[in-house]
């Protein structure tokens, strides 16, 4: 029973489209638009390798008539499909692209909510005296020395505020891929 | 969370900050765009971008709410704005004898209602007219606040005559009292 359905075509051609599948998945997620390009196409090219299984994706047409035929017959409706196919893309990548930018605003804040938590705020503030003394160049030592007072300030108020004083301190710490 | 990119690169962690441009991320938009049911598939499985939606979609309903409310309730906020709080009354703390006197007014009301009478230790002494203390158009004046007291009588009535008690003429600018 075993040897039938390992031996048998069906198994062998969902295991390509589940294996190709992964493939594109995994090129996806990687921005390798060349890699999922041709997992897509060395997907469809696939089928080809097993006619009886193109009825279980209705594609019976396909095999009968032979692939020029097929195309010439099925036409408008080949071209209808490519463009659906498309635009239902296009609708796609715009909302992922939302989910994108959003997820990349979501992430900011959270970052600066943690960041202004008095904790934190006294943490930065320890740091930058740190820094402070360690630097030779006089007017550096001023900025650390006045941000890590303005930290120390806004850790004494209680924090979760972004003040006009903590903006430039909160700029350094964000242009620096969220660390000093 | 749906990330496009790396989220584990530090190239990512950098350019996670910066304003995303979508001609940069040109490659990764056209394969979501041609790949989209596997990319459609996989963020189903792994991100559940329909709990986004979902929270999104109620963010924006709220925020809509929030503005009906605020743009219906503009003219009431404005009409209950006021450009400086008047300085209010300062708190007293209760002071033993304070707390003596509101246990007598919640004992005996009767006792609170009228005054007790005090005995002044020294005579209580009117100004004379021609005081330095009152300026003397005021006191030539009718100005019953200038005026002798009324328990003492006026320097022409008689010692016996009862004082006839006359209200103070409130005086407002540009208005004389009998108006």
């Amino acid at each position: 029973m075993w040897h039938d359905f390992f031996s048998g075509e069906a198994f062998w051609f969902w295991t390509l489209i589940i294996a190709q599948s992964g493939l594109v998945m995994w090129f996806v997620r990687n921005d390798s638009l060349v890699g999922a390009s041709l997992s897509v196409l060395s997907m469809l090219a696939g089928l080809a390798f097993f006619p009886s299984q193109s009825e279980s994706v209705g594609l019976g047409e396909l095999h009968s008539l032979g692939f020029w035929l097929f195309l010439r017959t099925h036409f408008g409706a080949i071209v209808a499909g490519l463009g659906s196919y498309l635009l239902i893309g296009l609708a796609w990548a715009s909302f992922r692209w939302w989910l994108y930018v959003k997820d990349l605003r979501h992430q900011y804040d959270e970052r600066k909510t943690d960041w202004l938590a008095p904790a934190s705020l006294l943490n930065t503030a320890q740091f930058l005296r740190a820094q402070a003394a360690c630097v030779d160049d006089e007017p550096l030592k001023q900025r650390y020395s006045y941000w890590a007072t303005a930290c120390a300030e806004a850790a004494a108020r209680g924090g979760h505020v972004l003040t006009t004083d903590l903006k430039p301190v909160w700029k350094e710490f964000v242009e620096h891929g969220y660390r000093f | 969370m749906v990330t496009g990119s790396r989220p584990s690169s530090a190239r990512h962690d950098v350019e996670a900050v910066l304003k995303p441009d979508p001609r940069r991320f040109a490659p990764s938009i056209l394969s979501w765009m041609i790949c989209w049911p596997w990319d459609m598939l996989w963020s189903l499985i792994a991100n559940n971008p329909v709990q986004l939606v979902l929270v999104a979609l109620a963010t924006e309903i709220r925020a809509g709410l929030d503005e009906i409310t605020q743009r219906e309730f503009k003219a009431i906020e404005d009409d209950l704005a006021v450009e400086s709080e008047l300085p209010r009354a300062p708190i007293v703390p209760p002071t033993p004898t304070l707390v003596a006197e509101r246990i007598v007014a919640t004992v005996r009301p009767e006792s609170v209602a009228a005054p007790v009478p005090t005995m002044p230790t020294q005579p209580v002494m009117q100004p004379a007219m021609g005081s330095p203390f009152i300026p003397a158009t005021a006191a030539a004046s009718d100005d019953p606040w200038y005026a002798p007291s009324q328990s003492t009588g006026r320097d022409d009535a008689a010692p016996n005559e009862r004082p006839v008690w006359t209200p103070p003429q409130y005086r407002v600018f540009g208005q004389t009292s009998s108006n």
